[in-house]
């Protein structure tokens, strides 16, 4: 009986064994077809040619550079609350508040407000931190620039993390991430530009603002290139509206008839003289509706 | 067990030969050692060619300083062409008779995406170069 009943046990716990194998090596199949399939989508994007998309974006340093040099106040309540920070739970919205919070760190660091900066500083490290790449963002030599108001050394270090972190997600094939820190840092300044242009209208801001219709352009071509991947849809298609009403905006190029040349100065420049001119053309109304729909778009995305 | 180790070893000695080969961060900071007072960084692209191509979206109303870097720290002899978005030549830093400027100062008038050539008259068969662009604060 001893016998029969150690023999049925074993006999179980051999078809039970058997079906977990089989049970974790389904789970293992389906886990190696997913990741084979998201490498194929990825291997069918072209990574150089999205890094050079992607490069040909100027960073958000000169937004806000831009602003501080309008002569603009600088207004902490116009950037992204850090609380925010804790909804973001998954990679894409860490990515694309990484970009967030990196054009808020830049406006903190051109208006020389060492506090903030910190704070932008310390959310920015920490969604670096949950992205797995706090290893590019050099927290000891930011800290300290950061107490000793070094203005140009400490734009020079956030723009170039910034950098590592693109490089680094294309190098990893997972130039997703790459692309949202971008649409995020992007999506930010514009916003920052036009709540500015709200208190202060002028020429020079709506002109700042307008000809990001070339952007655009060339953020569509990235955009397309995560047609096959669902969650970064979820980003895209909210900024698909904006987009939209960006290409109602008209960047007109005229001729200039200067007759100046290139000039060598003796301390080795060569200043580049150009012969053409851009202006940008609005209708008033459209451009009221785009500065609308830019805080629309920036404010249900950082949610 | 012996066998791992060395492997392991010469992997790591390949990895820290390459790596040392060419240092573009290196490259970068040599380029903006060019920056003139009041230019803050922006943006590097790698020269790993003897001709690298890339575009940037330059702004109306905003200066630029284009200079390029060696990672060896050497006087960097590299051309820099800048075309506007119809690719026409803008201006280039070469000249066949006095050589290579330093530097290129872009006063931009024309918002709209820009080509940057980057070319190495060297006569070595590998470069490892940056160009580096920074705009006036």
């Amino acid at each position: 009986m001893n016998k029969i009943s150690i023999a049925l046990i074993s006999f179980s716990l051999g078809l039970i064994s058997c079906q977990g194998d089989s049970g974790e090596q389904n789970m293992a199949k389906d886990a190696i077809n997913q990741e084979k399939q998201e490498t194929e989508k990825i291997n069918a994007i072209d990574l150089e040619e999205l890094n050079s998309l992607i490069g040909s974006i100027p960073p958000p340093v000169l937004v806000a550079n831009m602003i501080s040099e309008g002569g603009y106040k600088y207004d902490s309540k116009l950037l992204c609350s850090v609380e925010k920070m804790q909804k973001y739970t998954d990679s894409y919205k860490q990515a694309f508040g990484l970009g967030v919070y990196g054009t808020d760190l830049a406006y903190t660091q051109v208006f020389e407000q060492a506090p903030d900066g910190m704070v932008y500083f310390q959310t920015v490290f920490k969604l670096s931190e949950s992205l797995q790449i706090e290893h590019l963002f050099d927290k000891v030599t930011i800290e300290r620039l950061n107490q000793s108001n070094n203005i140009d050394s400490l734009l020079n270090i956030s723009t170039s993390n910034m950098e590592k972190a693109n490089k680094h997600f294309i190098e990893q094939k997972r130039p997703a991430m790459s692309a949202l820190i971008l649409l995020g840092s992007w999506l930010e300044g514009n916003y920052l530009l036009s709540e500015i242009y709200k208190k202060n209208p002028s020429d020079k801001l709506k002109e700042k603002i307008a000809e990001q219709e070339v952007s655009v352009e060339i953020l569509e071509q990235i955009i397309k290139k995560f047609e096959h991947d669902q969650d970064f849809n979820n980003f895209s298609k909210e900024l698909k509206p904006l987009f939209e009403n960006f290409v109602k905006v008209d960047v007109v190029e005229k001729e200039l008839e200067s007759g100046v040349k290139n000039q060598v100065s003796n301390d080795g420049v060569v200043k580049a003289i150009e012969t053409t001119e851009t202006q940008i053309v609005v209708d008033k109304k459209e451009f009221e509706e785009l500065i609308k729909i830019i805080g629309l778009t920036r404010n249900k995305l950082i949610l | 067990m012996k066998r791992v180790g060395v492997i392991c070893l010469i992997a790591m000695l390949m990895f820290s030969f390459t790596g040392s080969e060419c240092d573009l961060e290196i490259a970068k900071n040599n380029g903006v050692k060019g920056f003139d007072a009041g230019y803050s960084y922006l943006k590097f692209f790698t020269i790993q060619t003897k001709k690298q191509e890339c575009s940037f979206i330059f702004s109306r109303g905003t200066e630029y300083l284009l200079t390029t870097g060696l990672s060896d720290g050497a006087a960097s002899n590299l051309e820099i062409q800048l075309f506007d978005k119809s690719k026409k030549l803008i201006c280039s830093n070469y000249n066949k008779k006095k050589g290579t400027f330093a530097k290129v100062l872009y006063p931009c008038t024309s918002t709209g995406v820009h080509y940057i050539s980057y070319i190495d008259h060297s006569k070595n068969s590998s470069v490892c170069g940056a160009g580096v662009i920074g705009f006036k604060r």
